[in-house]
């Protein structure tokens, strides 16, 4: 556990001082007062506005720094050789994956905790009763949650291919795991059983992030309680993760530096 | 400070150990793939300073990563202490490793990253510490400590990467090319570091392309060429040149230089000539050398087996396995062909005859 830690640490160590970061954190901040700015647009429920806006941003930015901070950090890592110095320490290839993924983890939790802060002020000064529901909190773990399951794609992909795809699957991987929903529906219909087959692949194998999205709760003030989160959604990050983790450690223990 | 003579233990040992390169593509189609180390047999023993030498391409780093479980061996076996070191990495807490041209993380400082080493080493925090500001004030790099490693010169990056194969106080260290950019003071203390190390008792793994470093430093010696091993021994084993002796005198007249000239290799010791050296055949010609040296009165300096430089002896070996096997040259695409030709012309058909 030590050395998962201590890889970790210098994920983090490494990854929150490096610049792109800091232009990532900036352009969520940035995101989140435009939607302020923008805000009057919907007259009388501009604190809709922020919601929708807001939290859209907070998921891009999510999935940016789980394909930046996913996608590269391994392949750097083997290009620059530092992995050797990190397996030749008593270190196993399964520890190694895990401190990266923890590593990078904690960073988007703190890029996601400093742009939460903004979004939840921001919303606390457009809803008119200045009031801030449990369900918003809630929407922002959320998010944070299929971020980590993003992530988790990405340092899968990245053990097996180049950075460029591993950029482009998990960019796929969230577009159709965001409307699960419609690939389903195409999966029964239609008359190509090659298609229905496809589809339905799809929906079985890439993660549903439709549970994850809860700006549509908040934007009809459907009370969302802690019950939702720890099932469909805690339950199913902690699985897809695992899942996905012990994929990675499979191809990645047999690879070669 | 003396040095402890190396024990008989076996430390490293490979049986047979090949390594072969294929694509995932040559791997499906069963291509042969490239083979980088053929049939590798070694031992390394307690206490002494290893090296293994060889062109670029010979198999050094193979053979390295091989022992650090970082590749898999396609037969054969590798053992570090006794234990598979890809199967067990509780092995590696006893080795040091410091590659060649170290790469760390940039954003770290020196010490974040000497402290993030000795976590994975599973070493008490309080005891990193002190181990850390022990180590920066051996390499001299305490002042540097505190800037990040990206900013850090070549030789700089060296010593730190040295101290972080020191940090565990490993029994075995493994040093890819540890005077590579390094001025000629860094060298010289990491020549001192070597046999401090080795008079600790400590095994030192060497690989380098100064074969005069080697010459200093190194018990026993492995020379590799394409994934074989082409010589493999101690260094008298190595340089002793059997059945040849070296006479040397001065003081002497043309007449005897010209008589010694005639018994074997003769050639000048200094500039000025005054005192010559002969290579002759042990025992009557040796007679013959010390009988002229006396007869016309001159100083007999000494008389020693015949010793050659790891150099020659590396030089030698190379050009006899390119001369052999000349037509791997032109499979790896190395443009020697030619020149191997020249140098292992192609039998003369039947029938015909050189001029």
């Amino acid at each position: 556990m030590q050395a998962v830690l201590a890889i970790a640490k210098a994920t983090y160590r490494e990854s929150i001082r490096q610049r792109v970061l800091l232009v990532v954190l900036l352009l969520g901040l940035l995101l989140i007062g435009v939607s302020v700015a923008f805000s009057y647009l919907s007259t009388g429920e501009e604190f809709r506005f922020v919601v929708d806006f807001g939290l859209t941003g907070f998921i891009l930015i999510g999935l940016g720094l789980a394909v930046i901070l996913g996608g590269f950090m391994i392949p750097t890592e083997i290009d620059r050789r530092i992995v050797f110095t990190v397996l030749t320490k008593p270190v196993s290839r399964a520890q190694y994956l895990w401190g990266k993924l923890l590593g990078a983890a904690l960073t988007i939790l703190v890029v996601d905790v400093l742009m939460g802060v903004a979004f939840v002020a921001a919303y606390y000064w457009k809803q008119p009763q200045h009031n801030v529901p449990l369900a918003l909190y809630l929407a922002l773990v959320a998010v944070f949650l299929q971020t980590l399951i993003l992530l988790a794609t990405a340092v899968f992909l990245s053990t097996i291919s180049s950075s460029a795809f591993t950029v482009i699957a998990t960019g796929f991987v969230y577009i159709v795991g965001s409307v699960n929903k419609y690939v389903t529906q195409l999966s029964q219909r239609g008359d190509s059983v090659l298609l229905k087959t496809v589809f339905g692949v799809l929906a079985k194998v890439i993660p549903n992030f439709q549970n994850f999205d809860l700006r549509q709760a908040l934007l009809t003030s459907t009370p969302v309680d802690l019950g939702h989160l720890a099932g469909p959604v805690l339950g199913y990050t902690v699985v897809y993760v695992a899942m996905l983790m012990a994929l990675a450690w499979l191809l990645f223990n047999e690879r070669e530096f | 400070m003396a040095e402890a003579p190396p024990s008989r233990e076996v430390v490293i040992r490979t049986t047979d150990l090949c390594k072969t390169y294929r694509t995932g593509l040559e791997q499906m189609v069963g291509a042969a793939g490239v083979a980088a180390l053929s049939s590798l047999n070694m031992e390394v023993l307690r206490g002494e300073v290893f090296s293994m030498i060889g062109p670029n391409g010979s198999g050094k780093t193979t053979t390295l990563k091989l022992l650090m479980g970082l590749i898999f061996p396609s037969s054969g076996q590798v053992e570090v202490f006794g234990e598979n070191p890809r199967t067990n990495t509780e092995v590696k807490r006893r080795i040091g490793f410091m590659p060649d041209g170290p790469y760390f993380y940039g954003h770290l400082n020196g010490y974040e990253l000497l402290e993030f080493y000795g976590g994975l080493l599973g070493m008490e925090p309080a005891h990193t510490k002190r181990r850390v500001a022990e180590l920066l004030e051996r390499l001299e790099m305490t002042t540097r400590a505190r800037q990040r490693v990206r900013t850090y010169s070549k030789g700089m990056l060296q010593r730190v990467g040295l101290a972080h194969a020191l940090l565990n106080d490993p029994e075995i260290i493994f040093m890819d090319e540890p005077t590579s950019g390094l001025d000629p003071v860094g060298t010289r203390d990491m020549h001192t570091l070597v046999r401090q190390m080795k008079a600790e008792g400590k095994t030192v793994f060497l690989c380098s392309h100064f074969l005069t470093e080697i010459e200093d430093l190194c018990d026993r010696v492995i020379l590799l060429d394409r994934g074989r091993t082409l010589r493999y021994g101690t260094l008298d084993e190595l340089l002793a040149e059997p059945g040849m002796m070296r006479v040397t005198g001065s003081a002497l007249p043309a007449a005897a230089r010209e008589q010694l000239a005639r018994l074997g290799r003769l050639s000048a010791a200094d500039d000025a000539g005054e005192t010559v050296e002969v290579i002759v055949a042990d025992g009557a010609d040796v007679h013959a050398a010390l009988e002229c040296i006396r007869s016309h009165n001159g100083h007999l300096d000494g008389v020693a087996p015949m010793r050659r430089t790891l150099e020659e002896v590396f030089m030698e070996a190379v050009e006899r396995q390119q001369a052999d096997r000349p037509w791997e040259d032109a499979e790896r695409g190395l443009g020697s062909k030619i020149a191997a030709e020249a140098v292992h012309p192609e039998p003369v058909a039947a029938g015909e005859q050189e001029v």
